[in-house]
């Protein structure tokens, strides 16, 4: 099973390798450039390709040590479905995150998102949660917005202040 | 030339340039340790406020910045894996794994004593060698930059922890990553696909907090005791030893070398100079197996190069007016800002500025040790919050800080998406440090390994024709074979050490 994980990791390498290399060749060239701009790409992805195949021979000479690092995983069973449904819920939050902030402004977006976060990864008390979130909201407001002058996206919460 | 020393000491040690001098130390080290927030940007921040400034004053306070940069960066490529800068991806290795083993004081005390040593020597390289480093520096053409290139890419065999295979694909794929965006000889745009975003390329501090930040945060969501609150804080805020420091010294003055010869450079910077001097620690440590796992070294050997490179990065710019990194930009700008033509003229024209900068950068990298240590104690201790908290407030402080390189979402989007792939090197170890370096070096390989054969009409003689560029080309060879070759004779060791007959697992190849 991990050597066939090897070999799925090895295959995925290969794949985007050959895409690079075919998409390198779409590339134009010029008389007065000798190389060009697709040599370095496909010279790449050859190089890519070839450690690829490498890795997967040896893998098959390693697969029992690849046996012993898949069991040393503390990660098992229920555990482990637990913590890659949290990785999901951490990308699915930030992705919203993403997606929220212009629209919602910093403010807003920002404190909706630490407090599910913080909730998400399990909160240790009620008070500390609004600390934090509060806190860090507003810290970062004044470092980044106020100190160092960045344009935060502006929201309804934002423009409520301003006017 | 004493003379002149003098008259920089009388013009430095002014109570009001001794201020904005802390000043500038003091708000290089915040915007170095916020990601996005380079020391460049820093300087550019504080630009505007400087022009009401006596010059001598304005250039102190930015070359302030810069010096305090540098330190900040790598308090939170320490503390949270996140690199301020570019320039302290390779502090990351070493200094959050002492951090993790719950020495975080240890890790900013190397990093700190160390850089501010670095930082010295550049002062006196800077002092001393300004124009004879540049004509070294000078020396450099295409092939010998190319050459140099390929010498800091031998680097990823120190950064793939023994997996060499992996560590090489995760340093071609860095170098893809350096492909996308518009070709810098025909003008084309390459694997962008249509996104205007793109054109100009991957943000590098966006990959970078993906792949570092982001990708360390999902891991320890995945598991959620990859990071336990700091017991014992006795330990967390316990600064480095002098016994320590003095063992240190051998590779503190090494990577000063290192990085005042590559900061005097135009367009290398203090990336490649702590990458290198990484791979130079590791190489010729009696103990290389420690590296990555939380050896001291390997946090000395970065810090000290890439603070090394501030001072001999001004070389160029003072001697010819040549920037050869942001911060030299942001203060060329200042130069001229305040009337002042950099060149040679310069040390014969206004000597109060030029040595007035001298004393300054001295007296900033003081400054910097400091305020270091008077903030360290309270850096080691806002970290240790609990787990939840402290990554809900990375999470939004890397995303903020990537949205702030250049007001954009789609920043912050390529950090994110470069924090899944990261997650997943992570996790079937590839080596996300060897990703950064091949990004970080790519356009410098690639432009300077077309414009060579441009010059030869592609004759690859060239690269071996030139003692700088043959010179570097063997560095290279033996920087590849070293590894290798340690591996084999380590392996040769431990097996005439084992009782005949037995050999151990998963050592067969």
């Amino acid at each position: 099973m991990p050597l066939l994980k090897e070999i799925i990791v090895a295959l995925v390498v290969i794949l985007f390798s050959a895409w690079y290399y075919w998409q390198a060749g779409f590339l134009p060239t010029q008389a007065a450039d000798p190389l060009g701009p697709a040599a370095l790409p496909r010279f790449l992805a050859v190089g890519m390709i070839i450690f690829a195949l490498a890795h997967i021979v040896v893998s098959y000479f390693r697969r029992k040590r690849l046996e012993e690092d898949e069991e040393a995983d503390p990660l098992q069973g229920a555990a482990r479905m637990q913590g890659n449904l949290r990785i999901l819920g951490v990308a699915v939050l930030t992705g919203a995150y993403i997606l929220f902030m212009m629209p919602l402004g910093y403010t807003l977006s920002t404190f909706a998102y630490l407090l599910l976060l913080t909730i998400l990864l399990g909160v240790p008390s009620i008070r500390g949660l609004a600390i934090s979130t509060v806190g860090v909201t507003i810290s970062l407001l004044l470092l980044f917005g106020k100190f160092l002058g960045v344009l935060l996206p502006v929201g309804f919460v934002e423009q409520l202040i301003l006017h | 030339m004493l003379d002149n020393f003098i008259m920089g000491a009388q013009v430095a040690f002014q109570p009001m340039s001794l201020l904005f001098i802390v000043f500038g130390v003091f708000w290089g080290i915040i915007g170095g340790a916020l990601p996005g927030i380079t020391g460049s940007i820093s300087m550019a921040l504080l630009l505007p406020f400087t022009w009401g400034m006596s010059p001598d004053i304005a250039i102190n306070t930015l070359a302030g910045v810069y010096v305090g940069a540098q330190y900040g960066s790598s308090i939170t490529a320490i503390l949270i894996r996140t690199p301020g800068a570019p320039a302290s991806a390779a502090t990351v290795l070493d200094g959050y794994t002492m951090h993790k083993n719950g020495e975080s004081a240890r890790a900013l005390g190397i990093s700190l004593w160390c850089g501010t040593i670095g930082g010295l020597l550049s002062v006196v390289a800077l002092i001393l060698l300004a124009l004879p480093l540049v004509e070294v520096a000078l020396a450099f053409g295409p092939p010998e930059y190319f050459a140099t290139a390929l010498f800091g890419l031998t680097v990823v065999a120190s950064l793939s922890g023994g997996n060499y295979i992996r560590g090489f694909i995760s340093g071609l794929f860095g170098l893809a990553l350096a492909t996308v965006g518009m070709d810098p000889f025909v003008g084309s745009s390459r694997f962008d696909f249509g996104e205007v975003n793109m054109l100009g390329g991957l943000e590098l501090i966006a990959v970078m907090v993906g792949l570092f930040a982001v990708s360390e945060v999902l891991v320890q969501a995945r598991s959620m005791s990859g990071w336990e609150k700091i017991k014992d804080t006795k330990l967390a805020t316990k600064m480095p030893s002098m016994a320590e420091m003095k063992g240190l010294m051998p590779i503190t003055l090494a990577s000063s070398v290192i990085g005042i010869v590559v900061g005097a450079m135009p367009g290398a910077g203090a990336t490649i100079a702590s990458f290198i001097a990484y791979a130079e620690a590791k190489r010729w440590s009696k103990h290389p197996e420690e590296f990555g796992k939380g050896c001291a070294e390997g946090i000395a050997a970065p810090e000290t190069a890439n603070n090394a490179v501030t001072a001999s990065a001004f070389a160029p710019l003072l001697a010819l007016g040549i920037p050869g990194s942001g911060g030299a930009a942001i203060m060329l700008g200042a130069l001229m800002l305040h009337g002042l033509r950099p060149g040679p003229m310069l040390f014969a024209d206004h000597p109060d500025v030029v040595y007035g900068l001298f004393v300054g950068m001295f007296i900033a990298n003081f400054a910097m040790l400091g305020l270091g240590i008077l903030t360290l104690q309270a850096a080691c201790r806002i970290v240790n919050v609990p787990q939840p908290y402290l990554l809900a407030a990375i999470m939004a402080l890397v995303t903020i800080g990537t949205y702030s390189i250049n007001n954009s979402i789609f920043d912050v989007l390529v950090a994110m998406v470069f924090g899944v792939v990261g997650y997943f090197m992570t996790r079937y170890n590839f080596s996300p440090p060897a990703t950064v370096l091949g990004l970080v070096l790519g356009f410098l390989v690639e432009t300077n390994l077309r414009r060579s054969l441009m010059i030869s009409d592609i004759g690859w003689g060239i690269f071996f024709t030139r003692p700088i560029s043959l010179v570097m080309l063997m560095l290279c060879f033996v920087s590849l074979v070293f590894p290798f070759y340690r591996d084999f004779r380590d392996r040769g060791k431990k097996k005439s050490d084992l009782k005949p007959g037995v050999v151990p697992a998963g050592e067969l190849l």
